[in-house]
């Protein structure tokens, strides 16, 4: 297969296995690695869990998440392949992914400028919104989104959730807050921080307002017009073995295999990707 | 010959981010012996940080030798490590070497 031409438009894709968290998290790594390759455009994919908790890269989940109450809940636990910090996902929460083209920038920039499409986003349902700390998406002095970022296979890559109408409960519940992490914010306990936006802005947010809004903080953000697709059949391909090979090893998901030690998983896929 | 190894733990937070680092070690000849680091921060390239574990095996438990490990693979792969600043990563690598584990 030949890349095709890439062209100035942002491609939209709603694809979710909300019942699957692992195959989610395959297909994340999925549509960034065949974007890598140009055989697709600039993608921004919305998608959600209904019941998870996402752990980051370096991560272990005995350390992050309370493995009782996860059983409890019948939370599934899976680990993305970016840095930063455990989540919880449920239908109340809706995850953003956007793939540019890459260049030599490094990732504080990529933060810094790919996190503005969530901030027009924002704007555009009423809020306003902004970064602090690097990577954190505020309301006032609330966090309504953490975000992810990476530089792998050389294309420019952010991720998040928005709290939209989150079971913050439960996120208390299966999430591990260490106490260092509360000291050092000067308070007591996690719920300090974290609002749902149905809260800040005293109304219902549907799902639909939320794709809408994103839709139009990247187009706005890249200075490309949108369209929604569906996946091809290459990004299904490749999220079947990520799933197979990566994301549904336990191993993996407990926090102790890293890319290193899955070379031959990137060959083979690399290999996919070059026919 | 018998090593006698005793295992410590640190947690450290940076600005972005909270590094915990657990550090199997020989008391007696000041040497590290395994390092195992995790948390929610931020590297690129990711796989450096694998790399740094890997090369810190045998160094001696002084800051800064650990400092010269650290700068020597962060230079080689050319590491951007928002919110952290090596330092941080010298501080918990060397505060789990002064305990036995603790969490």
């Amino acid at each position: 297969m030949n890349p095709r031409w890439v062209m100035r438009v942002l491609r939209i894709l709603l694809f979710e296995t909300p019942d699957d968290p692992r195959m989610n998290l395959a297909f994340e790594e999925a549509f960034v690695r065949v974007r890598a390759h140009n055989y697709t455009d600039d993608t921004l994919r919305i998608w959600r869990n209904r019941n998870a908790v996402v752990i980051g890269y370096f991560q272990r989940m005995s350390e992050e998440v309370n493995m009782e109450s996860a059983s409890e809940y019948n939370v599934e636990v899976v680990r993305r392949f970016t840095g930063g910090g455990a989540v919880y996902h449920d239908l109340g929460n809706i995850n953003y992914a956007i793939v540019t083209s890459g260049g030599d920038k490094d990732l504080t920039h990529v933060f810094k400028y790919l996190i503005n499409g969530l901030i027009y986003a924002l704007n555009k349902i009423g809020l306003e919104a902004g970064l602090e700390n690097i990577n954190d998406v505020i309301v006032g002095s609330h966090k309504v989104s953490g975000t992810a970022a990476s530089l792998r296979w050389g294309v420019y890559f952010l991720h998040g959730s928005i709290l939209f109408n989150t079971n913050l409960n439960l996120l208390y519940s299966v999430l591990k807050v260490p106490k260092i992490k509360l000291i050092d914010k000067g308070v007591s306990n996690v719920k300090y921080r974290v609002r749902n936006i149905v809260d800040i802005l005293g109304r219902d947010v549907r799902y639909s307002e939320i794709v809408d809004a994103l839709a139009y903080g990247f187009s706005k953000l890249l200075g490309k017009e949108y369209y929604f697709d569906m996946p091809s059949k290459l990004e299904y391909q490749v999220a079947r073995t990520l799933y197979d090979l990566r994301y549904s090893r336990e191993e993996w998901n407990e926090g102790y295999l890293r890319f290193i030690d899955m070379r031959d998983v990137d060959e083979y896929i690399e290999e996919i990707l070059s026919k | 010959m018998l090593v006698m190894s005793k295992t410590g733990f640190s947690i450290y937070k940076a600005k972005k981010g909270l590094i915990k680092c657990r550090v199997e070690y020989d008391p007696s000849k000041k040497i590290i012996l395994k390092v195992d680091i995790t948390g929610d921060f931020f590297l690129h390239p990711e796989d450096s940080l694998s790399v740094l574990m890997e090369r810190l095996k045998g160094v001696y438990i002084d800051r800064d030798e650990i400092a010269k490990v650290i700068k020597e693979v962060f230079n080689i792969y050319k590491v951007s490590h928002p919110g952290i600043e090596i330092d941080d990563f010298v501080k918990v690598i060397y505060e789990s070497t002064l305990g036995d584990e603790g969490a």
